[in-house]
């Protein structure tokens, strides 16, 4: 009767001729009122200004807002911010910087040294007895066979098999271990670790602590990193053998307890140092003070997507909830004995079907034309079937032109084949070449040196 | 709006909670095959009924709750923890 | 003293301190605690709005926040407010409003040609139509229809900064909706015994129906200054409850009247959100239409509505009202209006008799029993109403210029909202008692809201005398004491048949059949 009478709508809402309007439909349906019913009002009864609704939370007050530790240093030195969930982060250290001051900053990392922040990384402290039994079980790769001092790259299941998240989980003693999730993914892994946590490993001495806003976390990445390390950890040997790739150790860095880190993002050298958050600016400017004369510079989150990028490191661009381990090429990292999260559901046949989506690498063959990132991948005699799209595109300072990452249909056997980028919001066609994932040294000769 | 009563917290808004799923379903064993661990994840019940459920107090005491509540009326039968409970010391 | 149509003085009103504003250019006087409807009625302003869809001319139906026609632009510091309810909008000096969804003026609108076209633009029509041909829906249909669509306009003038705005978030043991005579005891009995209590009425001033009432005044002056004393009970005015959410959250909306507005800085309203343990809802009832051709006519309105502006603000509605009503609580508009000396020009009744149209007999007012009113006349205003016998015999027409109609009383349920109590049809079965459905959901859950209309409660809580009882029959779902009932074999005959007939509008049945769809409100 509401559909085609409009009865009980507008400015009345039935509130007068509410009643009314129902005998009459009792009436014309021959029933008794009782069995036609009244109207079911619903909120709001009197009409509400969106102003009141909103209430304060208005404009800048809309979200919470959390700042780096540094955050009064990034503004001071011209950085532009972007704000990823909720977090305010440096994008660029320029005003109005456009690429080229991105590749700047981007290049310095290749040839001499650069440093970042990358405190927002989600951060897990995971203790008890049973902590590496309860790692390798949400975990698809083994941590109970981490040494003490070491840290590993580690890939989380969804129960359905899908990639939950990705990071490098370290292991500070037999009993103490530190996961680091992606920082999109920070708040939704430790809900996940929390809820297995109680659920379903109640009988497990584990206990959990989100540490993310307790530790400031700084990479310095280049070719002369170590230099600009070594002298802030006089006493710790950092030479290559002493101090291998992936190597964790807990010690005084400009006299601050933190926690030293090899590990790389950008594809080159590189360490991460951690300070409690209150220490930050200290750490930061002794690090700073310590590269001056290899110009070390800070870069920002633009620089770090090339950089990573160009190396073929997935981020949640890749990892977007419908990507599984075998999609982006880590299948290798799946135990083979011992039950983890989405272990059974990971076997499914049709998730290691060769026409998924598969992360590869795509290079414009015109080094001059630009890639865009979300243009799908279509061949020259089809233009309309899409076989994948661009996930992360960037200008290259490794290589000539630009270069990205793309889920391409059966991706790893289409390698050295060349395809169209379509991107048909832009109008834009672009032929590429399909790459390995991993274009910039795939040996990982520059991390180990 | 539900008012969840967390048995360390008090009675909270459920915005303070997280939504968990039905917690009447165990992970099934390791050696389970693929149909057990498919009926774990995707196939729910929609009862008209009391439903046996998972919240997470993300806001306050981060613990997980088992709540007892009927979908129809959202009223709420029994909130138990998933482990531990109040004032138990942790045994080391 | 104010308007031409204004004849004594009212509760709310202060003779003392005029008021001055415009209504659609015309400049007007109005007085302190005046809505803007009763000012506009005092100055014998009665029509105000333009319909929805097909521009009818639309006047003031009711008193209260249930008011459905009676929507302005206010044009103030903020550019124009559009759709704001002149019944509830208070009157302040230089107060500026324009009626709305005309064009040119309010009293010639060319848009009323959706009137005339009506038959080829029945309601809900334009879901499927307007389909071809495909190219004429961008470039035509749809920016006329948008155009023609709505209710006022915005032309806001948006400040630099944003407005303060406030969500609080309050406690109670229980929260009572309604400060008329229900409530009030409530808070006070309530209050006095310790619980945290706070007490929610959408009107400004507390007392709702016993403000109808001298009798009441002191009653009501007693408890509020024991309400303010109680250190337990939070009284919010002019905060309308928005719905029920569910264990016990509600929502209310407090609109912040001129003063407190600049002492908070320029604070509009104030979102509250109530979590309480139990809830009393005293709402109380409101009035029902009765439905007939014309009923939409300015000048038509709710006899509840015409006494409320007789009592609170002493205006009258109409110098020659008629009263069409199938309950006895109605006709007190009538018996106040006439001891204000409005001569009125009669009742119709469908009941063939009852003790309120002896007492109006008594009164020199004409009554005719048996009948009911077949269609008004006018349409900017009520000029005359055509009556027709309940038995088809004969039809003649009285001349009125303002019809107060009452088809007995429905309890407000609107602000149960969300919650899953489903409402039962109130008084259809010719048992006194709750009907099963309505005991059902008053079995208590300590989350459910405990309905303050059971009867037995409330003659418990409140000694009640015959001007309480009357109103607290007409909160309840049976409009009509027993007492009252006639009986014997012709009544029992009409009781059966029916008390209250509806016709149906032309429009949507064709010609009005001779016998129509009827309601039984015994």
């Amino acid at each position: 009767m509401k559909r085609y009478t409009t009865f009980g709508m507008a400015t009345d809402q039935g509130r007068i001729g509410g009643l009314v309007g129902c005998a009459v439909l009792a009436a014309a349906r021959g029933v008794p009122l009782a069995e036609v019913g009244l109207l079911r009002a619903r909120p709001f009864a009197q009409p509400v200004p969106f102003a009141a609704l909103a209430g304060a939370e208005v404009r800048e007050h809309y979200r919470p807002r959390r700042r780096l530790p540094l955050h009064e240093w990034h503004e001071s030195a011209g950085a532009t911010f972007v704000s990823t969930g909720l977090w305010l982060r440096p994008l660029v250290y320029c005003a109005d910087g456009g690429w080229p001051a991105v590749l700047d900053e981007a290049r310095v990392v290749r040839r001499s040294v650069g440093i970042t922040d990358v405190s927002t990384l989600g951060k897990i402290d995971v203790q008890g007895t049973d902590a590496a039994r309860f790692l390798d079980f949400v975990y698809a790769n083994s941590f109970s066979t981490l040494a003490v001092g070491r840290a590993r790259y580690g890939i989380m299941l969804r129960e359905d098999g899908m990639l939950l998240d990705d990071g490098t989980t370290s292991r500070l003693s037999p009993e103490h271990f530190l996961i680091t999730t992606t920082t999109a993914n920070s708040a939704a892994v430790l809900e996940h670790l929390e809820f297995h946590q109680q659920a379903v490993c109640a009988t497990l001495d584990v206990v959990l602590t989100d540490v993310v806003d307790q530790w400031a976390q700084f990479a310095v990445a280049g070719p002369r990193s170590r230099e600009v390390v070594a002298p802030l950890v006089p006493g710790l040997d950092l030479s290559n053998e002493a101090f291998p790739f992936m190597a964790v150790t807990e010690v005084l860095i400009a006299g601050i307890p933190g926690r030293l880190f090899r590990i790389s993002f950008s594809g080159e050298l590189a360490y991460e140092i951690a300070v409690p958050a209150a220490h930050a600016r200290t750490a930061w400017l002794a690090l700073l003070e310590s590269g001056t004369r290899f110009d070390m510079r800070p870069y920002g989150l633009d620089a770090l997507n090339t950089l990573r990028i160009e190396k073929g490191h997935v981020t949640t661009a890749e990892l977007n909830g419908n990507t599984t381990a075998d999609d982006l090429g880590l299948q290798r990292l799946l135990k083979k004995q011992g039950d983890f999260i989405g272990r059974t559901l990971a076997q499914r046949a049709a998730l290691s079907a060769a026409e998924r989506l598969q992360l590869v690498g795509v290079r414009p063959t015109n080094r001059t034309q630009r890639l865009r990132n979300g243009s799908q991948l279509v061949a020259r005699s089809s233009p309309d079937a899409s076989l994948g799209y661009v996930t992360s595109a960037t200008p290259s300072v490794e290589f000539e032109g630009w270069v990205g990452l793309a889920l391409l249909s059966g991706g790893r056997q289409r390698i050295g084949e060349r395809l169209v980028a379509r991107s048909p919001v832009t109008d834009e066609s672009t032929e590429v070449q399909i790459l390995a994932a991993h274009m910039l040294d795939p040996e990982n000769t520059r991390v180990r040196s | 709006m539900l008012r969840i009563p967390c048995p360390w917290c008090g009675v909270r808004d459920e915005s303070e909670f997280r939504y968990r799923g039905d917690a009447s379903r165990n992970r099934p064993a390791a050696e389970a095959g693929p149909e057990a661990f498919t009926a774990y994840v995707y196939e729910r019940d929609n009862p008209r009924d009391w439903h046996s459920e998972w919240w997470l107090h993300v806001a306050g005491c981060r613990r997980l709750l088992k709540v007892v509540r009927h979908t129809l009326t959202h009223e709420i039968r029994s909130v138990e923890a998933a482990s531990g409970r109040p004032g138990a010391e942790r045994a080391h | 003293m104010a308007g031409p149509s204004r004849i004594t003085s009212g509760v709310l009103t202060d003779a003392a301190r005029p008021l001055r504003f415009r209504f659609d250019g015309r400049e007007l006087q109005g007085l302190t605690g005046d809505t803007l409807a009763s000012a506009l009625l005092a100055n014998g302003v009665r029509q105000v709005a333009r319909s929805f869809k097909y521009h009818r001319p639309r006047g003031i139906v009711a008193a209260g926040a249930e008011e459905p026609c009676a929507l302005v632009d206010v044009i103030g510091a903020r550019g124009r407010e559009p759709n704001q309810l002149a019944t509830t909008l208070p009157l302040h000096e230089g107060l500026n409003a324009e009626s709305q969804n005309r064009w040119p003026t309010l009293r010639f609108d060319l848009r009323a040609i959706a009137d005339r076209l009506a038959g080829f633009l029945p309601a809900g029509f334009y879901y499927k139509t307007f389909m071809s041909p495909g190219w004429a829906w961008e470039r035509v249909y749809e920016p006329l229809i948008r155009r023609a669509a709505g209710l006022g306009r915005l032309e806001a003038v948006v400040p630099p900064h944003a407005d303060p705005a406030e969500t609080v978030h309050d406690h109670a043991d229980i929260l009572v909706v309604g400060a008329g005579a229900c409530g009030l005891a409530a808070a006070q009995r309530l209050a006095a015994s310790g619980l945290r209590v706070i007490l929610a009425e959408q009107d400004a001033v507390p007392g709702a129906g016993t403000m109808l009432d001298a009798r009441w005044s002191a009653w009501r002056e007693s408890v509020c200054t024991a309400l303010t004393r109680l250190p337990t009970v939070r009284p919010l005015m002019r905060t309308a409850v928005l719905g029920a959410y569910g264990h016990g959250v509600f929502g209310a909306l407090e609109t912040l009247s001129p003063e407190e507005r600049s002492r908070f800085g320029g604070l509009r309203e104030r979102l509250h959100v109530i979590r309480a343990r139990r809830v009393l809802l005293a709402t109380g009832a409101l009035e029902r239409l009765i439905a007939f051709p014309g009923n939409d006519v300015p000048g038509v309105m709710l006899a509840g509505g015409a006494l409320a502006y007789l009592k609170r603000y002493g205006v009258a509605v109409g110098r020659r009202p008629a009263l069409f009503a199938n309950n006895d609580e109605a006709y007190e508009a009538l018996f106040a209006l006439a001891g204000a000396g409005v001569h009125c020009a009669g009742v119709i009744d469908p009941r063939p008799d009852s003790g309120a149209a002896a007492h109006a007999r008594a009164l020199g007012v004409a009554v005719h029993g048996a009948a009911m009113v077949g269609a008004v006349q006018g349409r900017r205003a009520v000029q005359a109403i055509t009556i027709a016998e309940l038995d088809g015999q004969r039809r003649f027409v009285l001349e009125a210029d303002s019809l107060l109609i009452s088809g007995g009383h429905s309890s407000v349920r609107h602000s149960n909202g969300a919650s899953r109590s489903t409402p039962s049809p109130p008084g259809l079965t010719p048992r006194p008692a709750a009907s099963p459905a309505l005991r059902a959901e008053c079995s208590a859950s300590p989350l459910r809201p405990v309905m303050a209309k059971r009867p037995r409660v409330r003659w418990r809580w409140i000694s009640a005398g015959p001007p309480l009882r009357r109103r607290f029959r007409a909160c309840r779902s049976i409009p009509r004491s027993p007492r009252s009932r006639p009986s014997g074999k012709c009544a029992r005959r009409a009781r059966r048949s029916l008390t209250c007939r509806t016709m149906l509008p032309p429009r949507m049945y064709g010609s009005p059949p001779a016998k129509a769809t009827s309601i039984s409100s015994t």
